[in-house]
């Protein structure tokens, strides 16, 4: 499976001779240089701007010390529902919500265009994922072969 | 992504006749149409492309025409002429004139989708009944109106179904309506719109694992639900591992955003800028190692794409005492347990001495040969 643009992780990697900086700050730092990565790799997509428009948002204001900005209050797309019986349109109008805000962007996208969305979605996150594991893998053998050559 | 490309089997001797019928019609409805601005001759030729007798004998080859303007980045992404080297009905006429066509300023998506009816299997070429409406989302579903290759392609096709074609349209679709179902544009319109999401629900069932025996939209959906959620939560994990694993390593994206912003001009290979760095001490990783497959035996990753370019950035901000960290990943998928469609991880970084200046580079390396090289060094 092809995206239109290449496939790019962007990581963002910086030491520091002091590893001062907690674990948990640098795990979202990386968190964050992940998502910008998984937004990378597919540029033209709708969910990647709205993830890299959250990221380089929250990023701001972080920088700046503002609050985190209020949601934008989520267009209700009517045609979101198909036909059914009253019980199953409730419910799925549920499922498709939440399925709405998870996939970043998904808020003002309408059933099929957010289906379209959730799949490209999916597999660069599966590509995310899989390149995040080899990541950890490779530098957790870096480690070990350290620690055995005694460094 | 998945393409629906139907290549219904034609029928030359028909295709003869409507070829010569539309040929002159199609100049000059090109004439009038060029006026306004849009030319759509496109239905023309795929008219000229109808197989009226197909298998079941009954039916015609349905499409549906789409046009990008709906959609932004369209799914899936279809070539026009992709659609018309269709069997042997493809003659050279035909071909130039679909190529106009795609030439044309107004960029086209075209699907063919067979319709069946419910219970029978997918078949990629013909269906039982093929569906073409014309939905007209100006107009509002107005009353169908004949063109003159309207009446042709009836007369040849026989078909007691409506057909328009509307030339100033900027959105428009060719369903024909099924045997013993409401005609009317709205509800045909409904029912493409129904067909649409029931092809990508199908599509992300493919895609989500352990969904394929499950019925029903709710079902699926909330497979795909956990699924997304799941993927998400192992970045999450996979990110908090990162850290963990590497206590001198450490991500910062302070700068970034100047940085993506001259990187989003570049193209994907940057060559190496600046090696210069006075005042850093640069420590490197790279990857050795001596067993390749050895190395490679914890990874048990899927990597079904290509090739992969990482990109890594430095960043020098003031408060940082210099050290720099410059990875390079060559992986080769063949001499590993990786994937075939890994194909390379490379990325150098080099950092400047400069404070706000952060350079970039992107490489996508060659494919080393065996080699999983790892060294690291303070």
């Amino acid at each position: 499976m092809e995206d239109q643009g290449n496939n790019k992780t962007l990581s963002l990697i910086k030491t520091s001779t002091s590893s001062n900086s907690g674990f948990l700050e640098r795990g979202r730092r990386i968190k964050v240089a992940a998502e910008m990565g998984l937004a990378e790799s597919s540029r033209g997509r709708h969910w990647s701007r709205a993830l890299r428009d959250r990221l380089l948002r929250r990023i701001g204001n972080g920088a700046c010390g503002c609050q985190k900005e209020g949601l934008t209050p989520s267009k209700v797309a009517e045609d979101l529902v198909g036909e059914e019986g009253d019980d199953e349109v409730i419910e799925m109008a549920r499922k498709l919500r939440a399925l709405q805000k998870l996939v970043p962007g998904g808020e003002d996208l309408a059933m099929d265009r957010l289906f379209e969305e959730t799949a490209d979605y999916v597999e660069a996150l599966q590509r995310q994922v899989n390149v995040m594991r080899a990541l950890a893998s490779l530098l957790g053998m870096l480690e070990k072969e350290k620690r055995l050559m005694g460094g | 992504m998945v393409r629906w490309l139907e290549a219904p089997p034609s029928d030359l001797s028909v295709l003869d006749r409507q070829r010569a019928c539309l040929n002159g019609q199609q100049q000059q409805h090109r004439q009038q149409l060029a006026d306004v601005g849009h030319i759509v001759p496109l239905p023309t030729p795929m008219q000229s492309l109808h197989n009226t007798n197909d298998r079941k004998g009954s039916g015609n080859i349905s499409y549906i025409h789409n046009q990008i303007g709906s959609h932004g980045n369209g799914w899936p992404n279809l070539a026009c002429t992709k659609y018309f080297a269709i069997g042997a009905a493809t003659t050279g006429e035909e071909e130039t004139s679909i190529k106009e066509q795609s030439d044309n300023s107004r960029k086209r998506k075209v699907e063919k989708i067979s319709n069946q009816k419910v219970g029978c299997g997918n078949t990629a070429e013909d269906g039982m009944k093929d569906k073409r409406v014309k939905e007209d989302r100006e107009r509002g579903g107005a009353a169908a109106k004949e063109s003159p290759q309207a009446n042709n392609r009836r007369e040849a096709s026989g078909d007691a179904s409506k057909e328009n074609v509307r030339p100033r349209k900027t959105d428009y679709i060719h369903v024909r309506a099924r045997r013993g179902q409401a005609t009317d544009s709205h509800s045909l319109a409904e029912r493409v719109r129904r067909e649409r999401i029931s092809e990508r629900m199908k599509y992300l069932q493919e895609l989500v694992p352990g969904c394929n025996n499950i019925t029903g939209k709710a079902g699926i959906l909330d497979q795909i639900i956990n699924y997304v959620q799941s993927l998400q939560r192992q970045v999450e994990f996979l990110s908090m591992k990162l850290a963990a694993a590497n206590p001198r390593l450490d991500f910062d994206i302070d700068n970034f955003f100047n940085r993506e912003i001259n990187l989003a001009r570049n193209s994907g290979v940057i060559p190496v800028t600046d090696m210069s760095s006075e005042r850093l001490d640069p420590s490197y990783i790279q990857f050795t190692c001596l067993h390749p497959t050895s190395a490679c035996c914890g990874l048990d990753m899927a990597m079904g794409s290509s090739d992969i370019v990482l990109h890594r950035t430095m960043s020098l901000p003031a408060s940082v005492p210099g050290a720099i960290l410059d990875s390079s990943l060559n992986v080769n998928g063949s001499s590993s347990s990786w994937n075939t469609g890994l194909q390379n991880l490379y990325g150098v970084e080099v950092l400047q001495g400069r404070g706000p200046a952060f350079p970039f580079q992107s490489l996508q390396g060659d494919i080393l040969p065996r080699n999983l090289e790892l060294e690291m060094e303070m």
